[in-house]
């Protein structure tokens, strides 16, 4: 039951998610009686596929039943959100719970040997941790599109007539080209904001040539700019800052923080500082928006992948008032920022960090999704990787300081802190979500372990249980969540299908950086930044391909041991295996794709490279070294696992293994469903015929196909080449290894493909 | 008026407290009728006779006739800890005037409330931070429970190892809850220390299940 009722689930999924984003998304009525209907609609489509294919009608009621609680209860839950949404929301979490639990089932109770064991639990937890990394990015589109009330959302802010305050503005600069940070200077001289001044601090700038150019321009912009060159300053960027608190002038109310590089609108105060008439609000943000060649296409994804933060990610959170503050282009309310001690030199993204701080005192947080201001984005792919890796490590180190703050029970810890359970998942998940790059690439090596199985082994060996469900939902939610953020960055960056997929790509190139960064938040105690290895050669093009030697390697470990897999075998499985890491391979062949992308351009206005080094270097090699020795480990494991035999007979708590259903009946083709009764509790069984009928034949006991025990799988992801189905009361027979492949000595109906992933 | 901060003040009597009252008044009066010279040389004395006196300083640093003195005065108002606005604002002026003429700071020091810098003069300066001390997180290693948190967290890890390190781990992780449990500091610490105890039985329970099975697949 649980195999079919995974399959019904998915279906509700799936038919769900493409009536949201073919249009359900549009709705803008909420009723109660259209949600259920719709939420009925789409559990009886699901169903007539389900009769019409592989379903049970018994198993088909009951399971709708609990669905159509489920769903119900989900409606009443997010009462803001349309019908489409709330409907596709519940059988999203119907679908990933289910196939958690089958996932268990079949690595708890299919035989393999105590290594494989291990190693398949352990791709368990793994793949589970991932489905509920996904589960947050579906519902952070859902609460995008599908919300009907926003209760928090601002475009303009009326002022209270006579309401300025003064305003603080901080420009730190370190090394910054004089004339980048004298066309930020002249914009911020051009507010039409009455009270205002402007603190210029150079921390650390090497030569006083360099510096002195900016004070010569402060001194001609007029007694509103101040500047200050700190020398042997600690801190880095937020020492500096915590210079400027303290030396800001006293009757200033509001702090803003403003990025060397950007040219802000005159009226950013004007319309953001009334936000702070509200005494409970503690800061204000804005989108941060980048000046760029839309003709050059590596500027052109890089933007729409930092935008998508700022279209998608901040209007949620806002509406649950836990925002990030991301520095520029944001104001803060100096009282708050006192109170909480200032900006953290501990920590590399001080302004996140402060937020959470701030909000943690019970302020409110407000986004203003109006752009005030643009700045220019790392030119080159390295500078993004640098970029990429120090957002990544400071959110790590946000996680690591106040992961205590953001559990559930936190507020019975510490009475004082005010952050309330939307606030504290959206920053534990924020956090988390980082990890989600690590987890892909882990799914790469396990694929890649498995095309090399095949490549010597024949693919007759299997650390995770291959059925249908585990060869065929993961591609399920692989293929739905993928066109699910396509569509999402699509639609709320209006971009042309190759743009958003250009976008994407330059999203998930950066997967290495992120992977390391992780790493190496979790074990380094202060910051540090990435030194990525530079080419002796001249040659710009050997010079990009340097800067990303790590992901080539990684890239094209994948795709040849795909390639290899199919060319060697080819078969379905190791067609299906192939694409598998082709698809992990294109992840990471895209950092060199862009990273060549970049110095064609050749578009770069300035040098603004080592404002984003902050910390302690650390060489991307050595970094690397840690993550390849843990594969090596894994790969060693899975060796030792190949050699272990596996029992000679079924074990006896293989019957508690979940039945397969062989997919090609999903489609109705192939097997057919027959009942012939028989005497005892009619409980319905799979069984196959070698004319691959399936027969449902009501049999005393456990409800199943004869269990499949075949972890050291062969054939095609369809009935295997023998599909003869063993008598569910006969003990199905494992085989020991090595059997040839193809040839599987049990005669059970192994949906033999290709797991995601095997080995 | 001001809030006096003075650690011996208890030991000064109460005639000489007059007096510098009175002397106060004098250069209030002073600044009144415009003669600067008689007020600032006035508050030269009463700096000297009571050199913890806020209100003392503050004059002393407005009346300075040069910018080094009233920097001097600010480094003495800063070092004697009280917070008051008339004290940022002479601060914040003369830090203002002192990096009007030269921008350069260099970094010597620092405590939870000031900075300690030089200035191309090879002039000290103390800066107020003016903000709350932030807590790093090398300092908040004094948790009692931070053992037992390591415990749960290699129990957690252990979990990969088919719940057989979770087995070894959650039991220490209860142990260590428990001196805490105990005898709590506060009651966050008892609740902590509760839910760490709750945590380590639900995965212990996990790792059961998990060994359970790790053991079932050894026997075949």
């Amino acid at each position: 039951m649980l195999t079919r009722s995974l399959y019904l689930a998915a279906g509700w999924f799936a038919i769900s998610l493409f009536a949201t984003l073919a249009g359900g998304y549009r709705l803008r009525n909420r009723s109660i009686i259209v949600s259920l209907g719709w939420l009925a609609i789409v559990l009886i489509l699901g169903d007539l596929w389900a009769l019409l294919t592989f379903g049970i009608l018994r198993e088909i009621l009951i399971i709708t039943g609990v669905a159509f609680i489920f769903g119900t209860i989900w409606i009443v839950l997010l009462p803001n959100w349309n019908a489409f949404g709330q409907v596709t929301w519940g059988m999203t979490l119907l679908a990933t719970l289910l196939f958690i639990i089958y996932s268990f089932m079949v690595t708890a109770f299919t035989p393999l040997n105590t290594l494989s064991f291990v190693i398949a639990l352990d791709f368990f937890i793994i793949e589970a941790i991932a489905l509920l990394m996904a589960l947050t990015h579906a519902y952070e589109s859902l609460d995008l599109f599908c919300r009907i009330t926003w209760r928090r959302q601002v475009k303009n802010i009326q002022p209270a007539s006579g309401y300025a305050p003064m305003v603080s503005l901080h420009v730190p600069a370190y090394n910054e080209p004089p004339e980048v940070v004298a066309s930020t200077l002249n914009s911020l001289a051009r507010l039409d904001y009455p009270n205002y001044e402007v603190l210029v601090v150079d921390n650390n700038t090497p030569g006083e040539e360099n510096w002195t150019r900016i004070r010569n321009l402060c001194l001609a912009l007029g007694s509103k700019f101040r500047f200050v060159h700190l020398d042997r300053w600690p801190g880095y960027k937020s020492g500096a800052l915590n210079f400027a608190l303290a030396h800001t002038a006293p009757e200033a109310e509001i702090i803003g923080s403003i990025d060397a590089d950007y040219i802000v609108e005159p009226n950013f105060l004007r319309e953001l500082v009334p936000a702070f008439d509200d005494p409970t609000v503690g800061f204000v943000q804005a989108p941060q928006d980048y000046r760029y060649d839309p003709s050059d296409p590596f500027a052109e994804s890089t933007y729409h992948g930092y935008k998508y933060f700022f279209e998608v990610s901040m209007p949620v959170r806002n509406e649950h008032n836990a925002i990030i503050f991301c520095g520029t282009m944001g104001l803060i309310r100096k009282s708050a920022l006192q109170e909480i001690g200032g900006w953290d030199e501990w920590c590399i993204t001080e302004d996140a960090e402060a937020s959470l701080r701030i909000l943690k005192l019970g302020y409110q947080s407000l986004y203003i999704k109006h752009s005030y201001g643009r700045g220019l984005m790392p030119y080159t792919f390295e500078g993004l990787k640098k970029q990429r890796f120090r957002w990544c490590f400071g959110g790590i180190q946000i996680l690591k300081k106040h992961w205590s703050a953001l559990v559930p029970w936190a507020r019975w810890l510490d009475p004082q802190n005010q952050l309330t359970p939307a606030q504290r998942y959206f920053y534990l998940v924020g956090g988390l979500q980082w990890f989600t790059d690590v987890l892909n690439l882990i799914f790469g090596v396990f694929l890649t372990l498995g095309a090399i199985s095949n490549i010597f082994y024949g693919g007759q060996f299997s650390i995770r249980p291959l059925t249908g469900p585990l060869l065929i939902m993961p591609a399920v939610f692989l293929s739905l969540h993928l066109w699910r953020f396509l569509w999402v960055l699509r639609q709320a960056l209006h971009l042309r299908a190759r743009t958003a997929l250009r976008s994407m790509y330059n999203f998930f190139s950066l997967g290495w950086a992120v992977t390391l960064a992780c790493f190496q938040g979790l074990i380094q105690k202060k910051g540090v930044f990435l030194r990525t290895p530079k080419s002796k050669s001249d040659s710009k093009i050997l010079g990009a391909l340097r800067v990303t030697q790590w992901e080539n390697l990684i890239g094209l470990t994948f795709l040849g041991s795909g390639v290899a897999a199919f060319l060697i075998h080819p078969e379905l499985k190791t067609l299906w295996l192939g694409i598998l890491l082709a698809w992990q391979a294109s992840l990471y062949l895209a950092a060199p794709y862009y990273s060549l992308l970049s110095i064609q351009s050749g578009s770069a206005p300035t040098i603004r490279q080592t404002a984003i080094d902050r910390g302690r270097p650390i060489a991307e090699n050595r970094a690397a070294r840690w993550a390849w020795a843990s594969v090596f480990i894994l790969a060693g494991l899975a060796w030792i696992a190949f050699q272990i035999p596996l029992p000679n007979q079924a074990p006896s708590y293989s019957r508690y293994q979940p039945p397969d259903v062989p997919p090609r009946l999903l489609l109705g083709i192939g097997p057919t469903l027959t009942f012939q009764p028989t005497s005892g509790t009619p409980v319905p069984t799979l069984s196959g015929t070698p004319d691959r009928t399936v027969t449902l034949e009501p049999t005393i006991g456990t409800p199943s196909v004869a269990p499949t025990p075949i972890v050291i799988s062969t054939g095609s992801p369809t009935v295997a080449n023998s599909p003869t189905v063993m008598p569910t009361d006969t003990p199905p027979r494992c085989t020991s290894t090595p059997i040839p492949s193809g040839t599987p000595s049990t005669p059970t109906p192994v949906p033999a493909g290709l797991p995601t992933p095997a080995c | 008026m001001y809030e006096k901060n003075d650690p011996n003040r208890h030991v000064t009597n109460t005639e000489s407290a007059r007096n510098i009252d009175e002397i106060l008044a004098e250069i209030d009066n002073s600044i009144r009728n415009e003669a600067g010279r008689n007020a600032y040389e006035l508050s030269l004395q009463v700096t000297q006779a009571a050199p913890h006196n806020i209100e003392a300083w503050l004059l002393r640093a407005t009346l300075a006739p040069s910018l080094e003195e009233r920097i001097v005065c600010v480094n003495h108002l800063n070092e004697l800890g009280v917070d008051h606005q008339d004290r940022h604002n002479v601060a914040f002026f003369a830090l203002k005037e002192l990096l009007d003429r030269d921008p350069f700071l260099a970094y010597l020091e620092e405590t939870d409330d000031l900075y300690r810098v030089i200035n191309g003069d090879h002039m000290v300066i103390s800066i107020l931070k003016k903000r709350s001390p932030i807590t790093s997180p090398s300092q908040e290693r004094s948790n009692p429970l931070a053992s037992a948190h390591r415990w749960l967290m290699l129990a957690i890890i252990g979990l990969t190892l088919a719940g057989v390190g979770t087995l070894l781990f959650t039991p220490l992780a209860a142990l260590a809850a428990i001196p805490t449990g105990l005898s709590p500091r506060s009651r966050s610490e008892r609740i902590s220390s509760t839910i760490v105890f709750i945590l380590a039985i639900a995965l212990f329970l996990i790792g059961v299940v998990f060994s359970f099975l790790f053991v079932l697949h050894f026997i075949g």
